[in-house]
């Protein structure tokens, strides 16, 4: 990351007020020295002339360029950047923002080379750091113009929570997986003996089953086997909202003060939902909610997986139009987990939406566990209000035979308790 | 900086160090040059107070008292010294106190060439102040006065072009390295 070419060129320098005072100074001196007859007196102005004149003829030196790279890093949850300046300024002034969080401003040399270091507090995008500068010259007496910042923005990935036995989609599809399918195949249990006919294989005829049942000579049985299939998972965020734990810092979100926050819950659990999926052989898509928000299509495998985790980190919270939601296609049969705080009705319509198709749908909760400290009694009245508001929409769901887990505490009981039961409605034979 | 924030950027000194300087050198010099008790208090809390309230030009009232107490007292070739040193001294701090914030660092690397402008002024001056010292005073005083004043006219327009070409000189190496390392991989 570096400064724009069209932002290197300074298009005004100003001088410092310390060149008129140096002026002012330089002639007072020597006003003082000639009534007075002292000619020390004026020598003593020779200081501030040299100076002043000196900071009105500098050339212009102050066009900046900076340059960012990413250095290695000892420590895995730290964040580490280079930032070189390049400049005839003699000194560099740098502003510079690190982890959008806290703020410094530093004069440095001209060719100096800083290295910023941050621990990222929450997982997704995160501007790491962010250098606005701009060239001083003459002892701070000729000002550059201040050049565009230039920012990184890098992505913090979520923690992953190692989940028990996944739910399972009301509906198997293909002839691969590691689901015991309804449909003849291979790789399954015994399903049964049947007469052969063209097309069976001669290694699945049991010759057993023939000699014992077989009804007349040249009749052969066959065994046969259940197919195994995959299921298909999709993964919906809801990015509308990014509630911290504090409640106190709803209005006014400081990522240092706000402590864990519903995106990071949202996050964390798409990553660890995606990774179980994947990992017990079935077909995962990701999806936010936000208009023109990210997809990455269905499919399995390591490698697909590592594309879901980098889109999953790359999610941030949704802009000012978050309200408005889209609807996502998913393929038919899926088993559909819709991870929100659920305080406004857009996520959990469109879950509802989802179940009525057939679709099994779990409605991932990820407000985290609120601290209600520092409210005064009229916000926590309003919060009283908004969890009531939440709690009748979350009952809503259960009625609508959705199903509702928490992710801050104890979801892999809640997970287990759910791939026990199996969808509501289950159809076409869907198995363990 | 905090523990989950840390940046590098060498050594460096806090911009708050600036008015404490200028206190410093303000109250010396006052010291030095006898001025009376109650202008060696006032001249460093000018200094001091002109880093807080950056508007009242601290620096700049500190080494107008300095050059009054000159004029006050009897001519004297170390007394021009000091207030030479002195107030060129105020006017660098003074000039980069209205730019560098109290909470801010100073890398040392960013200071070194203020330092070295600093010395090659300094040599220039304080051979003028005591070619002046020497000059009659009382008793010829428009000959004094014009003597100094084309004194300081002809050293301000040798001294300009001296930095002048001694700048253009560290413009063009410094061009020259730029251009050799060329853009950076980011």
């Amino acid at each position: 990351m570096s400064t724009p070419d069209n932002a290197r060129i300074s298009p005004r320098r100003r001088s410092s007020p310390s060149i008129y005072l140096a002026i002012v100074g330089a002639l007072g001196t020597a006003v003082m020295g000639v009534l007075l007859a002292r000619p020390e007196v004026i020598a003593v102005g020779l200081p501030f002339a040299l100076w002043a004149v000196h900071a009105l003829t500098t050339q212009e030196g102050g066009a900046v360029r900076v340059d960012i790279a990413k250095a290695d890093e000892d420590e895995t949850d730290r964040l580490s950047d280079e930032i070189a300046i390049r400049s005839d300024a003699e000194i560099v002034e740098v502003a510079i923002t690190q982890a959008e969080r806290t703020r410094h401003r530093v004069f440095v040399a001209g060719g100096a080379r800083l290295r910023s270091r941050v621990r990222p507090l929450h997982s997704g995008p995160l501007t790491s750091v962010e250098v606005a500068v701009r060239g001083l010259d003459a002892d701070a007496g000729s000002i550059g113009a201040p050049q565009p910042p230039v920012a990184v923005a890098r992505t913090v990935q979520p923690v992953m929570r190692r989940l028990p036995r996944m739910p399972l989609a009301p509906r198997l599809t293909g002839l691969h997986g590691s689901h015991e399918g309804s449909r003849p195949g291979q790789g399954g249990d015994f399903r049964g003996i049947h007469a052969f006919v063209p097309g069976d294989e001669l290694r699945r005829v049991d010759w057993k089953a023939t000699a014992r049942a077989a009804r007349r000579p040249g009749e052969l049985l066959v065994r046969r086997t259940n197919s195994l299939s995959d299921a298909s998972a999709v993964i919906v965020m809801d990015t509308a909202d990014d509630l911290g734990a504090v409640v106190a810092t709803w209005g006014n979100p400081h990522p240092a003060r706000s402590g864990v926050t519903s995106l990071d819950h949202a996050r964390s659990a798409a990553r660890s939902l995606a990774a179980a999926t994947i990992e017990q052989g079935d077909r995962v898509a990701f999806h936010t909610l936000a208009l023109g928000g990210r997809s990455v299509r269905s499919g399995g495998g390591r490698r697909h997986l590592a594309r879901i985790v980098a889109e999953i980190s790359a999610s941030g919270r949704a802009g000012d139009d978050a309200r408005f939601r889209r609807t996502p296609p998913v393929p038919h049969g899926s088993i559909i987990y819709v991870l929100s705080t659920f305080f406004d009705g857009a996520a959990a319509e469109i879950a509802m939406r989802w179940r009525v198709s057939g679709h099994r749908v779990v409605a991932v909760d990820t407000l985290p566990d609120l601290d209600r400290s520092r409210l005064t009694a009229e916000r926590s009245l309003a919060l009283d209000v908004l969890l009531a508001e939440r709690q009748d929409m979350l009952h809503q769901l259960s009625e609508a035979a959705v199903e509702t887990v928490r992710w801050s505490s104890g979801i892999d009981g809640a997970l287990s308790a759910l791939s026990r039961t199996g969808s509501p409605i289950v159809q076409g034979g869907a198995r363990r | 900086m905090t523990r989950d924030e840390r940046l590098v950027i060498g050594a460096a000194v806090p911009g708050a160090l600036l008015p404490v300087a200028a206190a410093v050198i303000a109250g010396s010099a006052a010291a030095l040059i006898g001025m009376p008790t109650l202008w060696i208090v006032v001249a460093p809390a000018a200094a001091l107070l002109g880093g807080v309230v950056r508007m009242i030009g601290g620096a700049w009232i500190a080494a107008t008292l300095l050059i009054i107490g000159l004029v006050a007292a009897d001519p004297s070739p170390w007394r021009t010294a000091t207030v030479i040193a002195a107030v060129h001294l105020l006017q660098v701090l003074g000039s980069l106190m209205l730019a560098i914030p109290l909470r801010s660092w100073i890398a040392v690397r960013a200071l070194a060439p203020t330092a070295v402008r600093f010395v090659l002024v300094q040599v220039l001056c304080q051979a003028v102040g005591l070619l002046a010292s020497l000059l009659p005073t009382r008793s010829g005083l428009p000959i004094a006065a014009i003597a100094g004043a084309a004194a300081v006219l002809v050293f301000t327009v040798l001294a300009v072009r001296m930095l002048r070409s001694g700048r253009a000189r560290a413009f063009s190496a410094a061009g020259g390295a730029r251009g050799a390392a060329g853009s950076s991989a980011t």
